[in-house]
């Protein structure tokens, strides 16, 4: 089936972004964080993420035992808030890794293409 | 009704359709996002949240199943795409047949009725029957009990073994000659199969000798290519073109007056004939599909 031929860039950029949202969360759960402080964090630093895209990944990476998750009540109604296990810390250092290669990669490749 | 219960049937709405285990805990992430989304707008447009802004979030953030979807991992792919085009021409394929060989009855009188709550709607059976075959192709590789046996081909596959396609044409030669001297053979059976298998003598004076035409150029092509070890162009071209003729043979038998004097034993032959055509028929396609999708040369930009 041909696909739509419609406004490639913003499929092509989502699928970009997607690639990197696994990082960008574990990054910033070095800190305990509930769904949406985390959010928050992400888009404030230019990473917006969709709320129905956010907390199913959440619940993934729990139950791939790379957080750590507990309810608790802090100025406000009861939350779930996540952080690094020890397994997550060792994943986020791997693909923070990986991804210094993979830029480092791109740029080169990038900087081919425009000679 | 306030926001609050907005929400909650809303939350409700997303925890049926979820597993059991993951329900309520994924139903108070959400009810608790939804709050502070909907505290957030409410401040953002500087008025108390009412129904039109609850409705508008809930709209905005998704249907209950489509968020319930996003929780679940990805299902089981049951027909793979790249087999979705083969699957699709395969059960209409097997429906047109149906029909073809059934809707005929309606011309000879049978009421379009009662030909469409039988054989119209019954001929459904098919893509049912392929789907259940796909269900269970699935279950055997997810269970593990089959592996792909895929291997590359270490030789081109024009190629042929001589071994078996000497036995393959040594068995054609003979179906050839029995079916030839059949008339003589029928003649010696006791009775009453002389009389059930009794040809129809028009049938045998100008309809049947061109098949042994078409078995003599047959047994040559099949010479050349045993001879050679290997199918070339135009023993290929060659073969469809015996093929074809064969198939127009066919037709000509089943169209044009009797094979045998007895009509069951006729009704039988031209049901064998009909079932023999279909497989020439197919086996003609795959073997012109498999031409069409061979590598040819690209064609090269000049100037």
């Amino acid at each position: 089936m041909a696909e739509s031929r419609e406004n490639p860039t913003a499929k092509l950029e989502l699928e970009l972004r997607r690639g990197a949202l696994v990082l960008a969360v574990l990054s910033q759960l070095r800190e305990p964080q509930y769904g949406y402080s985390l959010r928050q964090a992400l888009a404030q630093r230019g990473m917006p993420i969709e709320e129905g895209t956010l907390y199913p990944l959440l619940r993934r990476l729990d139950g791939q035992g790379v957080l750590a998750s507990a309810w608790r009540i802090e100025d406000g109604p009861p939350r779930r808030y996540y952080h690094l296990n020890d397994a997550g810390e060792a994943l986020l250092a791997e693909l923070t890794a990986t991804w210094g290669a993979l830029v480092g990669t791109m740029a080169g490749l990038l900087e081919g293409s425009g000679t | 009704m306030n926001a609050n219960d907005v929400i909650e049937s809303y939350v409700v709405d997303v925890m049926r359709r979820l597993p059991g285990k993951d329900r309520n805990g994924i139903g108070l992430e959400l009810r608790g996002l939804l709050t502070e989304m909907l505290d957030d707008r409410a401040q953002r447009e500087g008025r108390a949240a009412d129904d039109a802004m609850v409705l508008g979030l809930l709209h905005d953030f998704g249907t209950p199943a489509g968020i319930a979807a996003r929780y679940r991992p990805p299902g089981l792919v049951i027909i793979p795409a790249e087999q979705t085009r083969s699957f699709a021409l395969l059960s209409l394929g097997g429906i047109g047949l149906q029909w073809a060989l059934t809707l005929p009855r309606v011309f000879q009188g049978q009421p379009a009725s009662a030909w469409w709550f039988s054989w119209g709607l019954g001929s459904l059976w098919w893509p049912g029957f392929l789907v259940m075959m796909a269900l269970v192709a699935v279950g055997v590789r997810e269970l593990g009990l089959a592996r792909p046996a895929w291997r590359p081909r270490g030789v081109d596959p024009d190629r042929i073994d001589r071994k078996t396609f000497g036995i393959g044409f040594a068995w054609f030669v003979i179906g050839a000659v029995f079916m030839t001297c059949l008339p003589w053979i029928i003649g010696q059976l006791p009775d009453p199969l002389p009389r059930v298998f009794a040809f129809d003598p028009a049938f045998l004076r100008w309809r049947a000798p061109p098949v042994v035409l078409l078995w003599l150029l047959a047994f040559v092509n099949l010479g050349v290519v045993y001879r050679q070890g290997r199918w070339s162009p135009p023993t290929r071209w060659l073969e469809i073109g015996i093929h074809l003729a064969f198939l127009a043979l066919l037709a000509w038998w089943l169209a044009d007056g009797a094979l045998f004097l007895a009509r069951s034993t006729n009704d039988g032959a031209r049901g064998g004939i009909a079932l023999a055509a279909l497989f020439i028929a197919l086996d003609l396609v795959l073997k012109l599909y498999r031409r069409r999708t061979r590598i040819h040369p690209p064609k090269i930009a000049t100037g």
